[in-house]
């Protein structure tokens, strides 16, 4: 890849349980609103845990008859939002000949045509992955390569990291990133089966923790090279500096205890942004709440920036979206970059002293920061992380140093 | 132009295993929707996956085949394990344990369900399968097209390449029929669901590549034409057409092979295979 111009995210959305919108999201985060309450997506009686994260109303998120299932309605609004926020027209787009595509990340795809066979019933549309991108493609009109990226709770990370290398490689020249995932009776039962969900709040970091919530949501970020932003005008909100990724080989399900690959993958993405360390004032940690995945991101985390950093993590609000949980806490770290604001962990009530972190914890915590790092794991063994910064700051040369071609290649 | 070194193939088809047997790239659509013969990984020498379901013992069978044609030893070690990454292709290789939850579900109840089933329904769990098996830890990315495409696999690959992410990259493509009640829900290419089949090939930049390996070029095509760009074969067959390729150039049965591979609404991709004898070109993609 060629081009190492500076990417900048242009327009941000979502749609999750605590808000429609990316700025109601990012209102109810730092109010510490919950969205947990009990399952209306399926009948959960039967279950022993009957409480998660979803979005009230999808049928009401589109003013037209949405095409596909729950999960291509959670997504519509969120890229219309960001494209919108981007003040791109995809018709004036085309007739540029400027090239653009999107990146989703899922995990369960749109699986509720899927759901409905089991049932019994026939779905009006084809179920998976891919369908999700086809939706979209027809929707908006993208004119470029499209991808899935089916990387379980990273995919959302993986889909910002693979719409960055387009932008990068000169093979488009907008990229939307995105991430979705809808509740589904699939992954809450998986997820139950495997003991990993917790039967009251998600308390990531806390001592008495007992796993994860499940979640639903979308996430969409716009992506742009630089200086194609500013031609016609627009202003970045903040930019996508890089990415590490890596592979565990550890374990299917479980995250591996020393993080040797969570680590590699932040450092990674260190290397490729081009900066220190130092110039990481937070981390929007990936912070499911389960024992396992707290511990081992704290070693990572102590590894890496030993006692120096902040983190927090998202998922006490709105539980965990999976493959839509990066690309939204990527919408939360352009806010926060903007605002000053780190959005808290909320429902802790004592630290665990095996994640020896310094975790925002119940309120918000005024901070600038230049730079933003936003980690995701993901079943397979998967680590991911980005870093995304200020688009505007000062002394910026002593804090980016984005690397030229000659160093990469 | 797209351009990287293929330095090793392995796959399972209706023909059984290993790429003596693949019909040349104009061939392939001649298979239907035939679907793979029953194989035992540990009659090759793959032992331990036993337990493991049909698409992870066949694919780990696959990739093994493919390192060991390539020449590597496997478990990775080290910095080898490190730089060595995984993209698989696979559209709808989760229907079986999803149908499986259910009847689990029904049979037991839901807070009986068997929890080595979950795994299975998330699409990437197969990489991750193969990344335990063979001590892959380099980046692993799951791709899921709607109608799953070799050119995004080798697009990505080859980008893992140039931008010095890795040195060797495993791309495994799966070609599966989903479970018989699904087949209406499941989207597919025109003319039907093809035939079953699991390709890995070894990808690495050309210069680092051994004297043994084939060089893989590509390219968008504006227009087609036959006489120019060989046989059209359908975007999943894509990595077929490449691994029957490569046997015919590294045998010296033939000096090159040409096919063009339609990636549907991203128009057509002209690609060549050469022999050992031209690799003079840089990687870029």
């Amino acid at each position: 890849m060629g081009n190492y111009e500076t990417i900048v995210i242009t327009g941000v959305g979502a749609v999750t349980p605590v808000g429609m919108t990316a700025e109601s999201t990012w209102q109810a985060l730092l109010q510490g609103v919950s969205g947990a309450r009990r399952i209306k997506a399926f009948d959960p009686s039967e279950h022993t845990c009957q409480i998660g994260c979803e979005v009230d109303e999808i049928e009401h998120l589109t003013l037209h008859p949405a095409p596909g299932g729950r999960a291509t309605r959670l997504l519509l609004p969120a890229v219309e939002d960001a494209l919108h926020e981007a003040r791109l027209n995809m018709e004036e787009l085309v007739k540029a000949e400027r090239r653009s595509g999107i990146c989703i990340g899922t995990t369960m795809g749109e699986i509720s045509p899927y759901e409905e066979v089991m049932n019994g019933r026939q779905p009006g549309s084809p179920g998976g992955p891919g369908v999700i991108v086809e939706h979209m493609r027809d929707y908006f009109g993208f004119n470029g390569r499209c991808w899935t990226i089916t990387n379980a709770c990273a995919a959302g990370n993986l889909a910002i990291a693979r719409a960055m290398d387009e932008l990068m490689a000169g093979r488009a020249d907008v990229m939307v990133a995105a991430g979705v995932d809808a509740m589904s009776w699939v992954a809450f039962t998986g997820f139950a089966s495997l003991r990993a969900m917790t039967p009251d709040l998600c308390r990531p970091f806390d001592a008495e923790r007992k796993g994860l919530m499940l979640g639903e949501g979308s996430g969409a970020i716009v992506l742009e090279r630089e200086s194609d932003a500013r031609q016609r005008g627009a202003k970045p909100l903040a930019r996508l500096m890089g990415y590490g990724l890596s592979s565990d080989a550890h374990h299917i399900t479980q995250p591996d205890p020393g993080a040797w690959g969570s680590i590699r993958a932040m450092k990674r993405a260190i290397e490729m942004a081009g900066i220190s360390k130092e110039s990481i004032g937070y981390v929007s940690a990936h912070g499911t709440g389960t024992p396992a995945n707290d511990r081992m991101e704290s070693v990572a985390l102590r590894s890496v920036f030993n006692d120096s950093i902040v983190t927090s993590s998202i998922k006490g609000h709105i539980g965990h979206t999976l493959g839509a949980a990066s690309a939204i806490e990527a919408v939360v770290c352009v806010k926060a970059l903007a605002s000053g604001w780190l959005p808290p962990t909320i429902n802790m009530r004592r630290q665990d002293p095996d994640c020896p972190v310094r975790v925002i914890a119940n309120e918000p915590l005024a901070m600038h920061t230049n730079c933003i790092m936003s980690n995701a794991y993901a079943f397979g063994g998967v680590n991911s992380s980005i870093i995304i910064g200020r688009a505007e700051v000062e002394g910026q040369d002593e804090w980016q140093n984005q690397p030229g071609k000659e160093e990469a290649s | 132009m797209s351009v990287i070194a293929l330095t090793g193939a392995g796959v399972i088809s209706p023909s059984g295993v290993g790429t003596a047997f693949l019909p040349r790239p104009d061939g392939l659509a001649a298979w239907g929707s035939s679907k793979l013969p029953d194989l035992d990984p540990a009659d090759y020498g793959w032992k331990g996956l036993k337990r493991m379901s049909r698409a992870v013992k066949y694919g780990s069978l696959a990739v093994g085949e493919a390192f060991r044609s390539g020449g590597v030893e496997t478990p990775l070690e080290g910095e080898s394990s490190e730089r060595t990454s995984l993209v698989v292709c696979s559209s709808h290789s989760n229907l079986e344990p999803i149908v499986a939850m259910y009847q689990d579900a029904r049979q037991y109840g839901v807070g009986r369900v068997n929890p080595g089933l979950f795994p299975e329904t998330v699409m990437n769990a197969f990489a991750g399968h193969l990344s335990i098996y063979f001590r892959i830890t380099g980046t692993s990315v799951t791709l899921s097209d709607a109608v799953p495409s070799a050119s995004s696999a080798f697009l990505y690959a080859a980008d893992l390449l140039s931008s010095n992410q890795a040195d060797s990259v495993m791309c495994c493509m799966l070609t599966l029929h989903p479970p018989s009640m699904m087949a209406h829900v499941t989207y597919h290419e025109e003319g039907g669901p093809g035939a079953e089949s699991i390709v890995a090939l070894l990808f690495r930049r050309v210069n680092d590549a051994g004297p043994s390996a084939a060089v893989l070029r590509w390219e968008a095509a504006e227009t087609y034409t036959r006489n120019d760009c060989g046989p059209v074969v359908r975007p999943s067959d894509g990595f077929l057409a490449a691994a029957s390729a490569y046997h015919g150039v590294v045998s010296g049965k033939i000096q090159e092979q040409h096919w063009t591979v339609s990636g549907r609404t991203d128009g057509y991709y002209s690609y060549c295979l050469t022999g050992p004898h031209n690799k003079g070109e840089r990687v870029h993609a």
